[in-house]
């Protein structure tokens, strides 16, 4: 028995319980040879064509055609595809009482459903892993961008704290050097004196310190809280407060007195309105009155906070460039330019919108809108 | 020594001020760079020293003392700064006599005052 024989055998006896017609055995053997080549033509030189226009890629048979085409030359190939072809349309023969040729284009059919079906699996099952992986690298990538930007607004607030907790240092550098030389000299008042001294200038400098703690902390904790807005410019104007003092620049507060909760991140919004405020603060260095005001109120169930100054003002032909990244007017080595794009990317995390309007020579106004937080 | 001290912290004005004054000098006191231009420029014959301050409001040390070299003014001058504010060429083209950064002790300032004398 030859394989070609022995492989009807044994298929046709396993399916041959079906009962559905099966139309091969009903044919000379010199005909089944006339279909497998003609079938073997038509999966050579048609079927390809069929799939290359049908677009569905990764099919067996398509592949196997041309490859087999390619290694064992055309005529090879046919028989070879045609042989399989044949096989897996004689398979299906024994289900759907149709003609040989006919069987064998649709399992044909089905299996390039199947296998676009597959390659359509495969492809999500890839995405999906492609998807997952982005996703983390973003998570990574957004915990990296927090802290840098939290560097950068550290670093122009480093300079200010610097001077800042210098103040209180040298009282109590000094107020020891004078305690120690008033006890040589037995005059108690004065060694008194000092020592109450340096306690007081202790507990400024440890107030400047708690500052700075606000906004070092809750590295890697989960972050979004409820918040009262208003108490995190409280803390804002604080922070900047030295600077503002040595410009002389004076702070006017008009907050509303209703509570004012959003759900946040509260150091990433102190970053903003600290951001806000120097920016004012540097716009107001040439101003010949310096005022910077601050408001909050509710508007449509957000919370509209206004950060006002008297200086001179956005020209009008860069304020479509201001919230670009790098995009600075300060000297080389004044700022980043990175200020209010990374601001405006907080604040649309939040959920909220960062605007901005001037009038030159006149001053700007900087207003943050964030939803009103409502407990569930 | 007749020495003007130009602080915007008012603790650092009185301790500084006492200390010098213990010490034999004559003490002015003012509390920014506008305030301390005017004290100069009335005392501009009997004044020996500034001790100014860099940082403070309405007038900072540097404003103030580019002002005093324009109208003239050689007075000797010790800058006070919280850290590297100025660079050493800032500090030669006005003169600086000396530099302190903060915090200070009295003593440095002491030794600082009288080296200046001996020059």
């Amino acid at each position: 028995m030859g394989p070609l024989k022995w492989f009807k055998a044994k298929i046709g006896s396993e399916v041959s319980d079906i009962p559905i017609v099966s139309i091969f055995s009903s044919r000379p053997w010199w005909l089944e040879l006339v279909l497998l080549g003609l079938f073997g033509l038509y999966a050579v030189f048609f079927a390809p064509m069929h799939q290359v226009l049908l677009g569905a890629e990764g099919m067996f048979q398509g592949l196997l055609v041309i490859v087999t085409g390619l290694l064992l030359g055309p005529w090879r190939g046919a028989l070879l595809s045609g042989v399989i072809g044949y096989f897996s349309g004689y398979l299906w023969a024994q289900f759907y009482p149709s003609s040989f040729v006919g069987s064998a284009l649709l399992s044909g059919a089905v299996g390039m459903g199947f296998g676009w079906l597959g390659d359509l699996l495969r492809r999500a099952a890839a995405q999906s892993r492609e998807l997952k992986k982005a996703h983390q690298a973003l998570q990574a990538a957004e915990g990296r961008l927090k802290q840098t930007e939290k560097l950068v607004f550290m670093g122009e607030l480093a300079a200010s704290i610097g001077h800042e907790i210098n103040q209180p240092l040298t009282i109590i550098h000094m107020g020891g050097e004078l305690a120690i030389r008033a006890l040589s000299q037995q005059n108690l008042d004065k060694v008194h004196k000092n020592l109450n001294l340096i306690v007081g200038q202790s507990e400024r400098a440890g107030k400047i310190i708690h500052r700075m703690k606000l906004l070092a902390k809750k590295e890697g904790t989960k972050t979004y809280e409820t918040h009262q807005l208003n108490q995190l410019l409280d803390i804002a104007v604080k922070l900047v407060a030295e600077q503002l003092r040595l410009e002389s620049i004076e702070v006017e507060m008009n907050l509303t007195s209703e509570p004012t909760p959003v759900h946040c991140d509260s150091v990433q919004l102190e970053m903003v309105f600290t951001n806000l405020l120097l920016n004012a603060k540097d716009a107001l260095s040439k101003a010949p009155q310096k005022r910077i005001i601050l408001s909050t109120c509710h508007r449509d169930g957000k919370i509209v906070t206004d950060i006002a100054d008297t200086g001179e003002g956005i020209p009008a032909e860069l304020m479509d460039q201001i919230f670009l990244p790098f995009f600075t007017t300060k000297e080389v080595g004044k700022g980043t330019g990175l200020g209010l794009s990374i601001s405006n990317r907080i604040i649309e995390s939040h959920g909220g919108e960062l605007h901005a309007t001037s009038a030159p020579g006149k001053g700007s106004v900087f207003s943050v809108i964030l939803p009103r937080y409502h407990a569930a | 020594m007749k020495i003007l001290i130009v602080d915007d912290e008012e603790q650092i004005r009185i301790m500084v001020g006492e200390f010098l004054e213990n010490e034999g000098h004559q003490i002015l006191l003012a509390v920014n760079g506008s305030e301390g231009l005017e004290t100069a420029r009335r005392e501009s014959d009997g004044l020996n020293l500034i001790i100014l301050d860099n940082k403070m409001p309405v007038m900072s040390g540097l404003e103030m003392l580019q002002t005093l070299r324009k109208e003239g003014n050689q007075v000797a001058v010790i800058i006070v700064t919280g850290h590297s504010e100025m660079d050493e060429e800032t500090l030669i083209r006005h003169e600086v006599r000396g530099l302190i950064e903060k915090p200070f002790s009295l003593e440095t300032l002491k030794n600082l005052i009288n080296e200046n004398k001996s020059r």
